[in-house]
Formats: C-alpha cells, structure tokens, sequence
C-alpha cells in the first residue's frame, strides 16, 4: 500500500488524543511526526501530553515542540473544555522521552525531503504552519495539501462566530488561508453535526486493554465537555478531520472562498466563507459541510477497535 | 388592531410588504416612514407615495435621513433599477409628505398611542436607529421591532451581511441592543419565501389593477433573482409582515444577536449565538424557516383585498 506521508500539528488536547490513537494506528499513514502548538493548553502542557502518548502507544513517531504563543493576540487556551492539564482527568505516566526543537525547520525539511507528497493535518491552532509559510514561503510548492480542523461557517464555539483554533491564532489563520497551499477546512458545520453518546462510547469496546482503557476514559471525558447548549456528545472534532483522508465519503462540500476575520470586535477569528460565491473571488479552501453519519460512525469504531488487539 | 409604524425603502418586496400591511384589518398603521436603501432617499420616498395613493390609500408618511448614521448610503439598482421600483408605471402621487423628519413622526406616534407600537422596519435601520438614540424615553411605548434583515447562513452583499444591515451596521447595533424584542426576517427564512411564476400568474389573474400591480412588480423582481440562479423570487420584506399577521406559520428560535461593525469582512454581520455562549438574555427572534405555501396564499388574500 501506498501509505500517506502526514504530520500531525496538534495541542493535546481530548479530541487531539483521539486524533493520535487513530492517526497511528492507521495503515493508510506514515505519520512522520506530531508537531505541538499552544492552544488548548500551553506548549508545555501540550507537549507532554503528547508525549505520553505517543509513548503509552509504544510509538516512536518523532514529537517536535512548536510554537508557544501566537502570532499577534495574547495567548487563549480552553481549559474549560479539556482541564488543567489538557488531557482532563486523564493521568498517565511522565514521559521518558523529551520533545525536539524546532518545529519550523522540521515541518519544511519534511516536506522537502517528501517532494510535494506531504500532507499536513493541523488540529491546532495554524500558529506552526504560518511561521513555517511566513520563514519558506515556498513551502507551498511542497505540501500537498493541509487538512485544518478549524472555523466554522453557520456559527462558533468560543464566540459565536469564531472557533477555537482559529480564535486563538487569526492571524496564523489569515497567513495560511492566504498562502495559495491547497485547504481542507473541517469546521464546526460537520464536526458538531455528529458525536458520540456515552452509550455508544461503553459499548466501543468488547475487551479491554490499557490502550482501550485510556481512549474510553478521553472519550467519556469528553461527553458533555461541550457545556450547556450543546448535545452530551463526545464531540471528536479533531478525530473527524484526520478521518477525512481516510475515507473519500465521510465529509462534503464545495471549494470556497474563504478569509479571516481579524479586525472585528465581534467576530474576531471567523472563517469568513463566502458560501454563495458572492465576491467571485478565488477559492482557497474545500470547505465540508455534511457528515455522512453511518461513515463516521463505523469509521470510529473501525480505528480505535484497532486497539483491541 | 396593532397600531404600526412601517419604515421601508421601497423596493419591490417593501412595495408589497406596504400593500400587505394595508389590507390587512388587523393593523392600524399609524405612519409610514422611508429610508434610503433600495435607491435613494428621494426616490423610495416617490415610490412608497406611488405605491399608497395607486391602491387608494393613505397614511401619514414621513421622509428619514437620506444617509447613513456614519457611512455613505449604498444603493440597490441591480436589484429595483433605477427608480427602485422600476416595472410597472405608476402615475404621480399628490400623498401629502409631514414637514417632519420619520423620527418626529415615530415620536409623534408613539407617544400618542394609548398601547404600545409595533414597528416594522424593511429598509436599512438608519431612521429605527436614529429614533432610538434620540428618543429613548419612547422605547416604553414600542412592543417590538419586526426587521427584515441579517442572516445566520451568510450574507447577500458580501460572504456575511445582508444588505439591510450592510448598509448601516451602526444603526442596527443601536436597535439590537435596545432592549426592544426584535423579530429578525433575514436571509435564513426569506430565502425559503420564494415566489414562483405559478404564484405570479396566480396573482395576474385576480384581474384587479393593484393585483396587476403586484404581478408586475414581481416580474421585475423575479427577472433578477432567475438571473443570480434563484428558482424563484425571495419575498424578503414581505416575511416581516406576514409575520406579525400569521406568526403560526413561521418557525423561529429566540436567540441574543449582536452587529459587527468594526470588522475586515464581516461588517454587518448579525451574529448569532446559538449556543448561549455569552450566557446573554435573547433579544431576538430568529426566523428559520415558514409554509411557504400559507405565505403566497396570505399574499393572494391581502392583494385580493384591493378593488
């Protein structure tokens, strides 16, 4: 098999942590690294999380520490979401390892090296991939494409009308939206459009291991996480994006034109998407729109069943 | 009988809004007053005058600012043409304007009316929003505000504002945060209030001078939509009326909304907070969605109504 060179920038994070499990223990990938970001907690925080990890996984993919704040605004986490440590109530063992540095030249080595095949799928905040675009602006002649788990066109989840990852680094997002790189934008429209009950999570698993153990703690962790407003779902935004390459049906759209908001004092970091084509502008990112919800659903339970072995 | 204030630039759908408001007995339509929007100040005051003295009626009817609170009035003639309301010829109206500006006359009104008043605003808010910065002692004496305007699902001007709001985002933040309950008929359910040509000829053939008014009105109006790829006309300002009519026809959710309007490309955004995220009492109510089917057969109705 032809497998997909991809890095993983993220901010561990619940839904990242299920990101990881799933990105590695699929063979359709070769994960060549898991590049952090400050976000849902800070670089720090993030950092180890991903590291215990990668190492409870028994996985040797290289950790690259990034980016700890963002481009321009001060720095936002979403510790009402994922707790004080990133990872909620989940406790797992200090890591042996320690991450390496430099995140920029790491992302735009490999990219190089992988001469225009790498895909980058960034569940994070973009502040990385903008450093890396803003140092090598030819980077965009290397990857093949980013899948952003970011923004959102009918509403947000920080604000009303800004996502988290795109709230907590609009100007990295304006950076990379506008760097002429091929996007994949899965945004709040699919990622909440689907999650799963606390029913669906306890039946996830016929055995358990110590692996299953840790993704049905994030899991139920991450049911009702969301706050009030929103369904008790686990909502696996992260997850949901990674899957997107794994599956042609599970996620669909159109190509639009897409632009960050980053001037306005009530939509600050919105993904402005001009959904009926208003501006004829060109258009910069395949923005989903639908679930396809059995997809999802068996999908899952597909890859974290990988686990049971 | 409601009593009404109708602010409106017509405009095509304002035109129609204003005959539905009209004939319809269960409003008391204490004035009419105009914006500019749809065309200039000048012409939708000409219009709406054309539009009442065409089907019999009268009003007090009072011209607005001709300009935005703090921007330059942006026009429509893609949409209404030249006049505003360009299709059928109407003869010069001898409707008598007040020597007052709308805000005087909204003053007037609600300060007179032993119960509260109902405005309904179908045009950029400019003159709503005016009234209610300098006179907000009258907001006691306003039940509700029923805009057409704004969107959740993105905008008609640009990527996220509808025109209305578009054109004077101050003044809309100045009504938004009144504390006034507002019903917002924006894009979200005026796009599902599509007229048809079936629904035109149906209303052609009621054979009636201002019916012939109203299907030629629409022919106009369905011109442009079918060219941007409309299946059918959205009857945008017509959804505020009917719904103050027929409120059971329409399904909204009441949500708290605010306006951009210091942003790169979201100015006149409403934004709305589906998820209570600010923990916000609502100030709005959201209109998603309607029967279309009731809606033309209330418009067939309230234009039946006219000899």
């Amino acid at each position: 098999m032809l497998k997909t060179p991809i890095l993983l920038d993220c901010d561990p994070g619940l839904d990242d942590a299920i990101a990881i499990f799933i990105a590695l223990a699929s063979p359709e990938f070769d994960v060549k690294g898991l590049v952090t970001v400050a976000g849902n907690q800070t670089l720090e925080k993030v950092t180890r999380n991903a590291l215990q990890l990668v190492e409870v996984i028994g996985s040797d993919v290289p950790v690259v520490r990034g980016a700890a704040l963002p481009l321009v605004r001060e720095q936002v986490t979403a510790g009402y979401v994922h707790g004080e440590s990133g990872l909620k109530t989940l406790v797992l063992p200090d890591p042996k390892r320690i991450a390496q540095n430099n995140a920029i030249h790491f992302i735009y080595d490999t990219a190089v090296e992988l001469k225009g095949e790498l895909v980058i799928v960034a569940v994070g905040p973009l502040t990385n991939i903008a450093h890396a675009i803003l140092i090598h602006p030819d980077l965009k002649n290397h990857v093949k494409k980013i899948v952003i788990m970011g923004g959102g066109h009918h509403n947000g989840n920080i604000t009303p009308a800004a996502e988290f990852n795109i709230f907590a680094d609009p100007e990295a997002a304006k950076v990379v939206f506008e760097s002429g790189i091929d996007l994949v934008m899965v945004g709040l429209d699919v990622t909440m459009a689907d999650g799963l009950s606390k029913d669906e999570v306890l039946s996830l698993f016929t055995k358990h291991n110590e692996k299953t153990q840790i993704i049905e703690h994030i899991l139920l962790d991450m049911v009702n996480s969301e706050g009030p407003g929103y369904k008790p779902w686990a909502y696996i935004h992260d997850a949901m994006a990674l899957m997107v390459l794994l599956y042609d049906d599970l996620l669909s759209g159109r190509l639009c034109h897409v632009d960050i908001e980053t001037k306005g004092d009530r939509t600050y970091g919105k993904t402005v998407v001009d959904y009926y084509d208003t501006h004829k502008l060109p258009k910069n990112a395949f923005v989903t729109f639908e679930v396809n919800r059995e997809r999802f659903h068996q999908a899952i339970q597909e890859r974290l069943r990988a686990y049971e072995q | 009988m409601i009593p009404i204030i109708m602010d409106c630039d017509p405009g095509h759908d304002d035109a129609i809004a204003l005959l539905m408001a009209f004939a319809s007995d269960a409003f008391d339509i204490k004035g009419v007053t105009i914006t500019g929007g749809n065309q200039t100040l000048a012409k939708t005051l000409n219009n709406a005058r054309k539009v009442l003295s065409f089907a019999g009626k009268t009003a007090r009817i009072a011209a607005g600012s001709d300009k935005p609170i703090l921007r330059e009035l942006e026009v429509a003639p893609q949409v209404h043409g030249e006049t505003g309301l360009d299709g059928p010829v109407l003869p010069e109206s001898d409707l008598p304007v007040e020597p007052m500006h709308a805000i005087e006359l909204m003053k007037e009104i609600c300060d007179q009316s032993p119960e509260p008043v109902t405005l309904i605003a179908t045009g950029p808010l400019t003159n709503v929003g005016t009234f209610l910065t300098i006179y907000p002692e009258c907001k006691v004496n306003i039940k509700q505000i029923a805009i057409m305007g704004g969107s959740m699902i993105g905008g008609n001007w640009t990527s996220s504002a509808e025109f209305n709001i578009l054109v004077d985002p101050e003044a809309a933040d100045i009504v938004f945060s009144s504390g006034i309950p507002i019903i917002m008929a924006g894009l979200d359910v005026t796009h599902k209030a599509l007229i048809y040509e079936e629904d035109v000829e149906r209303i052609r053939a009621i054979g009636k001078k201002v019916s012939t008014m109203v299907a030629e009105l629409l022919d106009f109006f369905m011109k442009f939509h079918k060219s941007m790829g409309y299946h059918g006309a959205p009857l945008h300002d017509a959804c505020a009326v009917a719904y103050l009519l027929k409120p059971e026809i329409f399904i909204g959710h009441d949500y708290y909304v605010e306006i951009e309007t210091k942003g790169e490309f979201t100015t006149g955004s409403t934004v709305v907070d589906q998820f209570n995220r600010y923990k916000k009492k609502a100030n709005t109510k959201v209109l998603l969605d309607l029967d279309r089917q009731a809606f033309v057969d209330l418009l067939v109705d309230l234009v039946n109504h006219y000899a």
